[in-house]
């Protein structure tokens, strides 16, 4: 888990995915998602996640999506085993649930693996969302790995003075975290502070900002969001055309 | 850059700050005059205010930080306790300790352009200085790199270089080379003396190794408690022999120095550097 936190970096690479409008990308997700969401079946399911894979191939960026899919594969049985123990004894449905889980995490893992925060800012701030809240968002992904990693220190550090975390039963083990997170709580407030430092030093907040990075729709744009939905039609179609 | 050395940037008088919650002061009746083109070295234990000052420097203290502030600090013309700390990041750039906080982006582009979008300035104007600082600080290779890529040396010239790109008068860098191996610490700190050579620029760095910076500092001031104990031309302040017990590191020519005059072999001037301490042996 926190090897999949840390791997979720956005890393800059020249290919036509990654120079795609935010916007289109945007679009393109929420399409196959809802494609995703709708279908019950595993063919237009298995599709998506191909479709993915192909999208991840030519963005020079399979690597980093198979790495998702690692970390979620636990999820994904235990999805299956979940809805095979409760009693719906429909074992194509259960294995479509469970690949629904990680086609839908492809989707969206592939839409933040090949665009980078600034550019999906820029779209939201494109689309009326004001700075601010961009901004937020664009620290919070930056500061995901950070986080993480100083987790990780504070468990090293707790273990090596004799915490066992995987020692007792529930209430133990949660009891357990507290000396955890309360250093890490601590810790990040202060970090904050840094950060909120930091901006403000760089003149952020006057209020009267200016933007340098302009979007710019090109026909990639339409021929990947027809592609889009094509797809969506195609995958609509199966689900209500094909038993499986 | 042709620099005045009688306008003064910065002015002090009588400046306390006491956190909110703080049951001290962190800093106490500081006055002090900072001339434009004056390389200041703040030295002092930790805990002894450095940082605080710093804060007052570009309106941080007590604009971002609540608390009790006492006396009047005047920066480059606007009183900074009536100054948006965005209004004096303008003519204050100021560098952390940390890389990993002060830098946000995914690209070293980015990181430069941020700091322009949010002075207002319109595109040409952002193109005109990103190319500029990108040549000034050789940063081609780097532009398309994330921050987080780079080595420790390599983040602080970024983040050098996004606040010089803003032009501003005066660089306060609190402790710059706290996280780096020895030789990217000197390759930051000769990139500062470079700026304050060649462009005149007002700095002002705390650090702890003292050695990296007393030769080519003008000006070196001691902080201990909260105040000022010593403020003067680094010889002037190096040759006080109750440095030590005050908490500064001082460099090993300067203890060379204090060990031979002990033993009554006095040297005409305090040595800041190995060569320094070479040629006054050879003289004597
Ligand atoms: N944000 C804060 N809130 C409350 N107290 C603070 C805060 N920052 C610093 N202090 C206190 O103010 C005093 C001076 O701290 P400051 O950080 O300025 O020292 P410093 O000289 O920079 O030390 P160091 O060398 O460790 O960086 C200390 O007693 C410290 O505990
Ligand atoms: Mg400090």
């Amino acid at each position: 888990m926190l090897k999949a936190l840390k791997s979720f970096k956005y890393i800059e690479k020249s290919t036509i995915i990654h120079k795609l409008d935010p916007r289109s990308k945007i679009l393109s997700t929420i399409l196959l998602s809802l494609g995703v969401l709708v279908s019950q079946k595993i063919t237009p399911l298995i599709i998506v996640t191909i479709f993915c894979i192909i999208l991840a191939i030519t963005a020079k960026s399979l690597r980093q999506l198979l790495r998702v899919i690692r970390g979620i594969a636990p999820w994904a049985a235990f999805i299956f085993l979940l809805n095979c123990l409760t009693g719906s004894d429909k074992l194509m449905l259960s294995i479509a649930m469970s690949i629904k889980f990680v086609s839908l995490a492809a989707v969206f893992s592939l839409f933040f693996i090949t665009t980078s925060p600034e550019d999906f800012m820029l779209a939201l701030n494109n689309l009326g969302m004001p700075y601010e809240y961009t901004l937020a968002f664009t620290m919070a992904m930056r500061f995901v790995p950070s986080l993480a990693r100083d987790l990780q220190t504070i468990i090293d550090a707790q273990r090596s003075r004799g915490l066992e975390l995987d020692k007792g039963n529930f209430i133990e083990r949660v009891r357990k975290y507290i000396p955890i997170l309360v250093p890490l709580i601590v810790y990040e407030i202060r970090r904050s502070f840094m950060i909120a430092e930091a901006l403000e030093s760089r003149a952020f907040g006057s209020g009267k900002r200016s933007s340098f990075y302009k979007l710019k729709i090109t026909y990639r744009d339409f021929v990947f969001a027809i592609l889009s939905s094509i797809l969506l039609a195609v995958i609509l179609f199966i689900d209500i055309a094909l038993p499986w | 850059m042709v620099s005045k050395p009688d306008r003064v940037l910065i002015e002090l008088r009588k400046v306390s700050f006491k956190y909110k919650g703080a049951t001290e002061y962190a800093i106490r009746d500081i006055s002090l005059r900072i001339h434009e083109g004056e390389f200041v070295l703040v030295v002092g234990p930790s805990g002894c205010g450095k940082t605080t000052l710093c804060r007052v420097f570009n309106g941080l203290i007590p604009n971002f930080y609540e608390g009790e502030f006492k006396g009047k600090a005047v920066v480059c013309g606007y009183d900074v306790a009536k100054t948006p700390t965005y209004i004096l990041s303008k003519y204050v750039g100021m560098v952390f300790q940390e890389p990993e906080n002060q830098l946000f982006f995914s690209t070293v582009e980015k990181e430069i352009v941020f700091g322009l979008e949010n002075l207002g300035l319109p595109s040409n104007e952002i193109a005109k200085r990103l190319n500029e600082v990108v040549e000034y600080f050789k940063l081609k290779p780097l532009l398309k790199k994330a921050p987080y890529e780079l080595s420790g040396g390599e983040q602080q010239k970024v983040a050098i270089a996004a606040c010089i790109a803003m032009r501003p008068k005066v660089l306060v860098l609190d402790e710059p080379t706290a996280n780096l191996d020895p030789m990217s610490a000197k390759d930051v700190i000769d990139l500062v003396k470079k700026l304050n050579r060649e462009r005149g620029l007002t700095v002002i760095i705390v650090e702890h190794r003292v050695e990296l910076i007393a030769p080519i500092a003008t000006r070196m001031i001691v902080m201990n408690r909260g105040r000022i104990v010593r403020d003067g031309p680094v010889r002037k302040v190096l040759s006080c022999e109750d440095l030590v017990s005050k908490g500064v590191a001082v460099p090993k020519v300067v203890e060379i120095y204090f060990k031979l005059k002990a033993k009554n072999i006095n040297l005409r001037t305090v040595p800041l550097t190995p060569e320094e301490l070479k040629q006054e042996l050879l003289r004597g």
